[in-house]
């Protein structure tokens, strides 16, 4: 080898070793060795089909369809007749024709999107009006596709998916592993992801997502949360947060609409909390049903240091209970009570209720609040973290803290995930009623859950909730928020509140509303909160057939249940065959120590002996079927 | 490697290396095949004829093997006699995309000129047409090369104005390939090495600059870099390659068999043309295809080193280069290694210019094989 040709040889080894380069890539992809930036070998060709979510009744709320994308190739586009293509766009696509004439000017690049992600529907009436009038150069890409057929209904907690339907929000990122098709579970070319059933009802959702938007429209609030509960078993049967978005077109909304405000908008809850300080201070035997304090219109005390700490009541209240705190919403006699208690074992009891801690309702994100362990606490806090404020609490805490109070003191863990089947509808996960933790012992529960029965009285402050005819025990409570500008109170800034629990002789639901900074007419709890939860709470008794005394509506969950028939059999006592059709009689013809008489076709309507009767051996019975 | 191969060489019958043509031949054959399998079903989707894309290729055939045919047989001193025109022709041409009238913006980049449906991208014949000139005046400058002011910099006016041009086409890829190009050429011909250091330091901070100052570009480089960051906009052409490359699989599905390429990767007719290769052939197949090229060069480089005339070398070796360098950006762009450029695959891309310029370039092998080596053991050749 001679130096000559050196400059050359480089040149040429450069070459070699870039293809070598190129050869060692492409080995490692198609020898499948290299990860591939997303899809695995076998999801190249495949079909991958997200699974749906739906409602716990089986409605519909999210699944895969086929969109598609239009598009141009300008050179096979026939110049001469732009108007043409632009009215069958125009036609199929919806919108303006003028639009799509701006983009067929010649000048154009020569691949270019007409529309993307247009439904089957559209695509296959656009393909056929350009088929009819022979209009060459547009192609229709198929692409997958995520619809919410009920639109902006629970649009926080279902969420949405972004490119290649990864779930970016809500329950779509919660449950993006479930929701995902494994390509490895490839049968002939299609995988399917599993079904997620959340315990929200499409209907009670619908009615108080209307609702809580006329509210909020009314009382030009910033925005309402409202979450009803089961109160039995946690589940969660409507999630509001208003204002909402259409996840079909989420990027065209306000991001501010996005925010899940039920479950990460963390907030002082305001009065509404004394029901569970004071549920908490009872608990701790701080105080009783028949412990009394003194309000004069405002709670004063000199703490060891010398401070002075005033807390002012909204009026002075006198002689007051605990039923009488929660019916005036009285500040002094709340930070009262928080006296008889230490600030540790308050605290303490407040973490039980879950407070500081998110709930686990299969959020696909969660506030856990704030509630500073005592150490970091000043003179004033625990009386005011008892009339509740110096505490951040999330909607579905509050709803949550609700649940000792219908379960005899269990707490429950709130859930808005029914169940996740697989494609073929085999159950994967269904996690049932999920008890934390004694709370409350049982009679503290059921004294708090009565003393705010009293708030509905004429006197009380939730008297705008009440339904005649309906036990409920409601709270109500209007809280300063922090003006983040000036880090004091602001002066315009308030969330009017309100919690229910109904029937109060056994509660079976918990309704718990928020209105985030109202500026219409009236901002107190007791004025906008509560006659909301009250709408609320009369649209769950009609739907859900709750009694009302008085009423002589019939009530129906609107299912009709048919018993399953098996074949008649009589033993020692006559059963009850009316209705019995002829087919499940022969049984009865088997047994040979009684006599079986049987008249007429089809079902049998009258029967002797009648049902209960002793039967003996060798006794004869008799059927009439007609 | 030496013996039998010079032995089966055409010496001095003043023929080209048949086995050069032969496998030119077949590399634009297979191209066109592939081009076919790659682009019929966007052809249909589009509503025309699944032959609609290679058809309209296939109007080129015949002027790129007249090209070939002319370069191939014309006496190199006549292109040589003519190179310093023919370059200034070429820069006239590379100005001919901003004229109105005439001038075509597509894409988003005004690399076009035409008139009456065809169009010419006039930075694609600038390759073929550097190197052509770069070989006739390095060499015509000889040692002069070492003195900067009198050697060097006529050139590098030359080469800084085709660049220029191209780059403000909005064609920054080709634009990096023409320099390079340049830089190979005046590299093998003795320009001293401080040249290279002084021209590394201003070149690559102005391509650094070019990127960032280009919104296009650099999400380009983004997409590059991370694939993930917008897979619908920027890297979705790549990621549509990868998979079809893994799909192809050691084998592949079969010519015609391929399922991605119909139209899940958008324009795969022109740049992502290997993909629709790779799903069918499989691993095989681009190694057959990297093989052919491997003895495409294999066999240019060698006549170009055999060459005792040091234009023919130097033109041989330049144009072999230029098709070698553009056909691994294209390749090494389909795996994702380089981010995504316009530039197409010599022979398989759809485009005429691409396929002209080609075959220009391949016609100038095969010229530059036709001289008769050196009498007795060749230097160099038996080496290569």
């Amino acid at each position: 080898m001679s130096f000559r040709f050196a400059r050359y040889y480089t040149i040429i080894a450069a070459l070699a070793l870039l293809a070598g380069l190129a050869l060692w890539r492409y080995a490692a992809l198609a020898l499948a060795f290299a990860e591939a930036p997303r899809a695995g070998a076998q999801a190249a060709s495949a079909v991958l089909v997200r699974g749906s979510i739906y409602d716990r009744n089986g409605r519909l709320l999210a699944a895969d369809t086929d969109l598609y994308d239009v598009s141009g190739w300008r050179p096979s586009m026939d110049r001469a007749r732009p108007e043409a293509y632009a009215a069958a766009f125009a036609a199929a696509l919806g919108g303006d024709a003028s639009s799509y004439l701006s983009l067929l000017a010649p000048e154009g690049p020569d691949f270019f999107f007409i529309a993307r992600r247009v439904s089957g529907d559209a695509a296959r009436s656009l393909s056929a009006a350009l088929n009819e009038r022979r209009l060459a150069g547009v192609a229709m890409d198929r692409v997958a596709g995520r619809v919410y057929p009920e639109r902006d209904l629970a649009a926080q907690l279902i969420g949405f998916v972004g490119t290649e339907n990864r779930g970016l929000a809500g329950a779509e990122a919660a449950y993006e592993r479930e929701l995902a098709a494994d390509p490895g579970s490839l049968r002939g070319g299609y995988a399917y992801g599993n079904s997620v059933f959340l315990t929200i009802d499409a209907d009670l959702q619908y009615r108080l997502e209307e609702l809580c938007e006329a509210a909020m429209v009314e009382h030009r609030a910033e925005g309402v949360v409202m979450v009803a509960m089961h109160a039995r078993t946690g589940e969660v049967l409507a999630y509001v947060s208003q204002p909402d978005f259409d996840p079909n077109q989420f990027l065209k909304a306000e991001r501010d609409s996005w925010l899940d405000r039920a479950g990460i908008y963390a907030y002082e809850p305001g009065s509404v909390f004394k029901v569970y300080s004071m549920a908490a201070i009872m608990a701790l035997g701080g105080i009783n049903e028949r412990t009394t304090f003194v309000c004069n219109g405002a709670y004063e005390r000199v703490t060891a240091s010398g401070e002075q700490i005033v807390i002012r009541c909204l009026g002075n209240h006198g002689v007051v209970d605990m039923t009488k705190i929660l019916e005036y919403s009285c500040n002094s006699g709340a930070a009262q009570a928080a006296d008889t208690v230490s600030s540790l074992d308050f605290y303490a009891k407040l973490r039980e209720f879950g407070f500081g801690e998110r709930t686990g309702a299969d959020l696909a994100g969660e506030s856990p609040g704030l509630l500073r362990a005592p150490s970091a606490w000043s003179a004033r806090t625990k009386p005011t973290v008892a009339m509740g404020q110096e505490i951040l609490v999330t909607a579905m805490q509050m709803a949550a803290a609700a649940t000792p109070l219908a379960n005899g003191g269990v707490l429950l863990r709130p859930r808005t995930l029914l169940k996740i089947s697989e494609p073929g509808g085999a159950p994967v996960v269904s996690p049932g009623v999920i008890p934390v933790r004694r709370v409350l012992d049982e009679r503290t529960a059921q004294a708090v859950l009565g003393a705010m029965e009293a708030a509905v009285l004429d006197s009380g402050t939730g008297r705008r909730a009440r339904i005649e005819g309906l036990r409920m025990s409601v709270k109500t409570g209007t809280a300063q928020m922090i003006d983040p500008a000036t880090r004091r109170y602001s002066p315009t800034d308030f969330i009017a509140s309100t919690v229910a629990l109904f029937p109060s002789e056994a509660p079976e639901y918990i309704v718990y509303t928020a209105l985030i900074k109202p500026k219409g007419d009236s901002f107190y709890g007791g004025r906008i909160a509560a006659p909301l939860v009250r709408e609320a709470a009369i649209t769950i008794a009609d739907l859900y057939g709750v009694e009302r005394a008085g009423s002589t509506r019939a009530t129906h969950d609107g299912r009709i249940v048919l018993p399953a028939l098996g074949p008649a059999a009589i033993g020692d006592t006559m059963p009850d065959l009316i209705g019995v059709p002829k087919r499940l009689l022969s049984a009865l013809l088997e047994r040979d120590d009684i006599t079986v008489e049987i008249e007429g076709e089809g079902w049998v309507y009258e029967q002797e002996p009648g049902p209960g009767e002793p039967v003996a051996p060798g006794s004869t019975v008799r059927l009439r079927l007609r | 490697m030496g013996d039998a191969f010079r032995m089966e060489r055409p010496l001095g019958r003043g023929q080209p290396d048949s086995s050069l043509v032969a496998a030119l031949a077949l590399m634009a054959g297979v191209g066109l095949a592939a081009l076919y399998s790659a682009s019929y079903g966007y052809a249909m989707a589009l509503g025309r004829s699944p032959a609609y894309f290679v058809l309209r290729q296939a109007l080129w055939l015949l002027p790129s093997a007249l090209a070939f045919l002319v370069c191939a047989y014309l006496p190199l001193d006549f292109w040589r006699a003519k190179a310093g025109a023919l370059m200034l022709a070429g820069l006239a041409l590379l100005a001919l995309p901003f004229m109105p009238g005439i001038g075509i913006t597509k894409n988003g980049a005004s690399r076009w000129f035409g008139f009456s449906g065809l169009s010419f991208q006039p930075s694609e014949f600038m390759k073929p047409l550097l190197v052509l000139y770069l070989a006739h005046i390095l060499t015509k400058k000889g040692e002069r090369l070492r003195d900067f002011t009198g050697g060097l910099l006529p050139p590098l006016v030359v080469i800084g104005a085709g660049t220029a041009l191209v780059l403000l086409q909005n064609d920054f890829s080709s634009a990096v390939l023409v320099a390079a190009v340049a830089v190979v050429m005046l590299w093998v011909s003795g320009a001293p090495l401080a040249f290279f250091a002084a021209a590394a330091s201003v070149g690559i901070p102005l391509a650094a600059l070019s990127v960032l100052t280009s919104d296009y570009r650099l999400k380009r480089v983004i997409g590059f870099l991370a694939p993930r960051f917008d897979p619908a906009d920027l890297s979705y052409q790549v990621n549509g390659s990868l998979r079809a490359i893994q799909a192809g699989g050691l084998w592949g599905r079969g010519l015609g068999q391929g399922n991605l390429k119909l139209r899940s990767i958008p324009l795969v007719q022109s740049d992502f043309v290997l993909a629709a290769w790779a799903e069918e052939t499989g691993f095989f197949g681009v190694l057959a295809l990297l093989g052919l090229w491997a003895f495409i060069l294999f066999r240019g480089f060698s006549a170009a080193l055999r060459a005792e005339d040091e234009f023919a070398r130097r033109l041989g070796f330049g144009m072999g280069f230029y098709l070698g360098l553009q056909t691994l950006v294209n390749v090494l762009v389909s795996v994702g290694a380089l981010p995504a450029t316009g530039i197409p695959l010599p022979f398989f891309s759809s485009g005429g210019s691409s396929l002209l310029s080609a075959s220009v370039a391949a016609g100038f092998m095969a010229a530059v094989s036709r001289l008769p080596g050196p009498s007795g053991r060749a230097k160099g050749a038996a080496d290569v």
